[in-house]
């Protein structure tokens, strides 16, 4: 039952590095690469410091605000500050573009199933099985079909060929003015037309699918922009102390922020919200998010403080009605203590303790709730 | 905005019965990186170190293991150690200590306390278990004599011999070392 709910956990589509095989440690390290040394996710809205290492922008906007003054580079240390961040579109491209192309190359660089199958060794069972979870190969258009297994058979040695090997019809080849990848049979056509792209596209066959949806990547990025909010200025960064209260409010009706709650949560409410907006305008026009959107963002997060702190107060009120089972327990292993140590600590740490499994006594509780509402504030 | 305004009023009077339920939604994000550390640390087979949560509901509080790196004095001993991640991580570092009495310069012998500056005040977000485990394990080897936790252990570091008694009469095996 309980082991249920840590594997919803790790389920809810996480996906790591080690997805890939072992056998395949350059995949590993191209999808490392591409993630944010701070959440761990793929970088969202890339920033790039001075000092040239990239982060999310919301991720190291929120380093800075707890660093203040004495922010400096999580990677390298280098002192640092929020006017040196520098949108990476670059960065974002490549990000955008392995993230079509990683659950085709994930099916390509899997063992074959029948491979797995007969493999002896359990740990490779174990990766094939985490494996599984992650999406089959349907990028964008669903082109993929159940003819997966044997495309991979099929693509597989075409590219490992020997380069002396006439490419068949159907195989994908570079062309040499634009490098553009076209079928090997209207590479010639593709050419005289000057390397426009050949009207006549059909869809690939199902068992190029994962190649040419690897190759092609994302369609005509152009028209989206439109979709970008109306304004799009960096939100100055205020020092919020200075203001007063009606000011503070005319600040957050300014935003369409709500105006409950006491004067700090006002702060707090408009610092994450500068936040938020200003990393969204670090992503290039087609990525950035909505207004609507922000405003849901700031929300979740503030139902996620609000749990944090709910959570702090149930230990505490825990730890109070606990506190005459506690003093119980000590004393009945006081007197044990004198005999033989051992004794004692195990009859301490018997009783059923819930979700604060270590703590002995009601002061450790408390000691520890203060460091978390703490680092709330901070 | 209704619900902004609920989020302020005080904590119910009896919030017992959200308690797991709240442990887990505390910050998508940070379940989310934590999942992910976790995954890499199992798929990752960094010799001599293991880490994993202690109870399945919880992904905030976690076991890990250290063994003592080979050709120095504390090889062949393993250590067991508890993280307890803030809500906060990975902004906030994770706070850390040795279960098994380990004697060592930068180590409180009876709390289990750590003396590492990258565990405080030079925390850096980048930073994960793997990298945590990995530093305490060099650090093992190579104290920090120069502002020891533990004084006795700073001065006979020099002594391997009166050390390795010492530190072998505080060592209490690790139970189940798997």
């Amino acid at each position: 039952m309980n082991s249920v709910k840590l594997k919803t956990l790790l389920a809810q589509d996480i996906s790591d590095p080690t997805d890939f095989p072992k056998e395949a440690p350059s995949l590993q390290t191209l999808d490392a690469a591409v993630r944010c040394g701070i959440c761990a996710n793929y970088f969202d809205g890339p920033v790039s410091l001075l000092c040239g290492h990239c982060f999310c922008s919301l991720c190291i906007r929120d380093v800075i605000s707890r660093q203040g003054s004495k922010a400096v580079c999580p990677t390298c240390r280098t002192n640092m500050n929020e006017s040196q961040l520098r949108p990476n579109p670059g960065m974002e491209d490549v990000v955008t573009a392995w993230k079509l192309a990683r659950p085709c190359i994930l099916t390509l660089a899997k063992p074959k199933p029948n491979e797995a199958a007969s493999a002896p060794d359990t740990p490779d069972r174990h990766l094939t099985k985490k494996r599984k979870r992650s999406p089959s190969c349907v990028p964008g258009p669903s082109r993929t079909s159940s003819s997966d297994a044997k495309s991979e058979v099929d693509v597989i040695p075409s590219s490992d060929a020997p380069t002396g090997d006439v490419p068949k019809p159907d195989d994908p080849v570079a062309c040499p003015l634009c490098a553009k990848i076209v079928r090997y049979e209207e590479i010639n056509k593709h050419m005289d037309n000057k390397c426009a792209p050949s009207p006549s596209n059909a869809p690939p066959k199902s068992q190029k699918a994962a190649w040419s949806s690897l190759m092609q990547g994302p369609k005509s990025k152009g028209k989206e922009k439109e979709k970008a909010p109306a304004v799009d200025e960096y939100l100055p960064k205020v020092s919020y102390d200075t203001l007063k209260d009606k000011q503070l409010k005319d600040k957050l009706a300014e935003q369409g922020l709500a105006v409950t709650g006491d004067r700090a949560m006002w702060t707090e409410r408009l610092q994450r919200w500068t936040m938020l907006w200003n990393a969204n305008l670090d992503k290039s026009a087609g990525h950035r998010q909505s207004r609507g959107e922000l405003h849901k963002e700031l929300k979740r997060w503030e139902e996620e403080r609000k749990n944090r702190k709910k959570k702090a107060t149930v230990d505490e009120d825990h730890a109070k009605k606990q506190n005459e089972e506690f003093k119980k327990l000590v004393a009945a292993a006081r007197p044990k203590k004198s005999k033989g140590s051992g004794s004692a600590v195990a009859a301490s740490s018997s009783p059923p303790p819930p979700s604060s499994a270590v703590q002995p006594s009601e002061q450790d509780v408390i000691v520890i709730d203060d460091d978390l509402e703490m680092q709330d504030d901070l | 905005m209704e619900q902004l305004t609920t989020s302020l009023a005080p904590p119910r009077a009896n919030p017992k019965p959200s308690v797991t339920n709240s442990s887990q939604q505390v910050a998508g994000s940070v379940a989310k990186r934590l999942g992910n550390e976790l995954m890499s640390l199992m798929m990752s087979s960094s010799p001599g170190i293991s880490a994993f949560p202690k109870s399945d509901g919880n992904l905030f509080e976690w076991a890990g293991t250290i063994e003592g790196p080979a050709e120095t004095i504390y090889a062949g001993l393993t250590f067991r150690i508890s993280i307890s991640f803030p809500a906060n991580y990975p902004y906030v570092a994770p706070a850390i200590k040795f279960d098994t009495p380990c004697f060592h310069p930068n180590v409180d012998i009876n709390s289990g306390a750590i003396c590492l500056d990258i565990l405080q005040d030079k925390w850096s977000a980048v930073y994960s278990v793997q990298t945590i485990l990995l530093s305490l394990q060099s650090l093992l080897g190579e104290p920090n004599n120069a502002s020891p936790l533990n004084t006795d252990a700073a001065a006979v570091w020099d002594t391997p011999d009166i050390f390795r008694t010492q530190l072998m009469k505080h060592y209490r095996p690790v139970k189940d070392a798997a």
